[in-house]
């Protein structure tokens, strides 16, 4: 199975036309990675999102010292948007190849040069409504939070302490 | 219908794109945008889109101010921001059909250009100078409310867990270490949920003094004049 045809059959791509993922193929060729082989490190600088077309990626986070496993990238999933579209672009997170993967690397030069390809702009729009449903899911949980920390005891820290009353005269829990 | 006049286009285009760094950003496609909507003046305490209500359109703030309400654990509204020029909202429901999660009030005599859904939908799908700019505005829009919104939620979740901030140092793989409390396993499980790793933990100190909540970076403002007060 060609790449091409790797992408007609994602449904983020349903109706695009076989020539404009021609196209898309061609400026920025599909990129393979073996099994347990970084895509990136968390704290790189990088400016290049990732489509995952084939196979699966895990997400790792560092902080307090240790590891965390967060999460795993699955077949049509953009990974690494924040670099291209936000200020600041470093890395937020490690990411491996689970399985031997595939993905379409999507830099500036791509949306430059194929502005107006019916697959780039499948992809931004998949984008869109991916970050959209992130944000709701992620205010839903903020919610939550608070309403649970809300019948929690103070923290101790008094930096902590100031965070939770601003947010507490926020949300008006208590 | 009333169109934005090409000086207010002008400006509000270029503090736009001086707000937003996205592939493509131009003043002048953020104008074209602009022309496609449609000049509107709100009186003082009018409401713009209300909480829980379709949104069949989004706004671009071109004059005033808008206050954002939510409603609280007890029914009441709550003030939870400020937004002003340059600033998009309400279109968080024109991109995924949900309703209104705040509602937007004017504060003051407030001047919008109004993007209807069809409009919005339709620059959205194609490869048009206007359409490549309102696709990539908002995505780096969303982009930011998502950072903000991780790195919030983080925050709450390691102020309520005492864990110190240590530096990052990614490690191999092998390496990796199991979380030894049940509070760690509920960060990490919350963390999965959210896909909340786009922030990256070494902001949180920064995210602290400038991020209070999760809608929007404009709000800071509010806030900040707030707990002045």
């Amino acid at each position: 199975m060609t790449a091409t045809d790797t992408l007609a059959s994602m449904f983020i791509f349903k109706g695009v036309s076989k020539s404009a993922l021609q196209e898309i193929c061609s400026m920025a060729p599909p990129v393979n990675f073996k099994p347990g082989v970084t895509v990136f490190n968390q704290g790189d600088e990088s400016d290049v999102a990732l489509l995952l077309i084939d196979g699966k990626l895990g997400v790792e986070v560092s902080s307090a010292g240790q590891h965390r496993e967060v999460g795993q990238i699955n077949v049509g999933e953009i990974v690494g948007e924040t670099a291209l579209f936000a200020r600041g672009g470093k890395r937020s997170a490690t990411v491996r190849a689970l399985q031997s993967s595939q993905c379409l690397l999507i830099n500036r030069d791509l949306l430059d040069n194929a502005a107006k390809n019916d697959a780039l702009i499948a992809i931004e729009r998949h984008l869109l409504a991916t970050l959209a449903r992130r944000i709701r899911r992620t205010n839903q949980e903020t919610a939550k939070l608070w309403k649970e920390f809300g019948m929690q005891e103070a923290p101790t820290s008094a930096a902590s302490s100031g965070f939770v009353t601003k947010l507490k005269k926020l949300f008006g829990g208590g | 219908m009333q169109r934005i006049s090409p000086a207010d286009a002008d400006r509000l285009a270029k503090r736009i794109v001086s707000h937003h760094s996205f592939p493509g950003a131009s003043h002048a496609a953020i104008e074209r945008v602009l022309n496609h909507g449609e000049l509107q003046h709100f009186d003082h305490g009018t409401t713009l889109c209300g909480e829980s209500q379709p949104g069949n359109e989004l706004f671009f703030l071109v004059r005033g101010n808008i206050t954002v309400l939510r409603k609280g654990g007890d029914g009441t509204d709550r003030v939870i921001s400020d937004m002003t020029c340059p600033n998009v909202f309400g279109h968080m429901s024109v991109i995924d059909g949900s309703v209104r999660s705040a509602t937007c009030r004017a504060n003051g005599p407030v001047e919008v250009v109004v993007l209807p859904r069809q409009i919005v939908d339709r620059l959205i799908s194609e490869g048009s100078v206007a359409g490549v700019a309102l696709r990539r505005l908002l995505i780096a829009s969303l982009c930011d409310q998502l950072s903000h919104a991780n790195g919030f939620v983080r925050k709450l979740v390691l102020d309520h867990s005492g864990l110190p901030e240590t530096p990052t140092t990614p490690t191999p793989s092998t390496s990796k270490e199991s979380l030894p409390s049940s509070h760690d396993e509920s960060l990490r499980t919350l963390t999965a949920k959210l896909g909340g790793w786009d922030t990256n933990l070494q902001d949180l100190d920064e995210l602290e003094k400038e991020v209070e909540f999760v809608m929007d970076e404009d709000q800071k403002r509010t806030l900040d004049a707030r707990y002045r007060s």
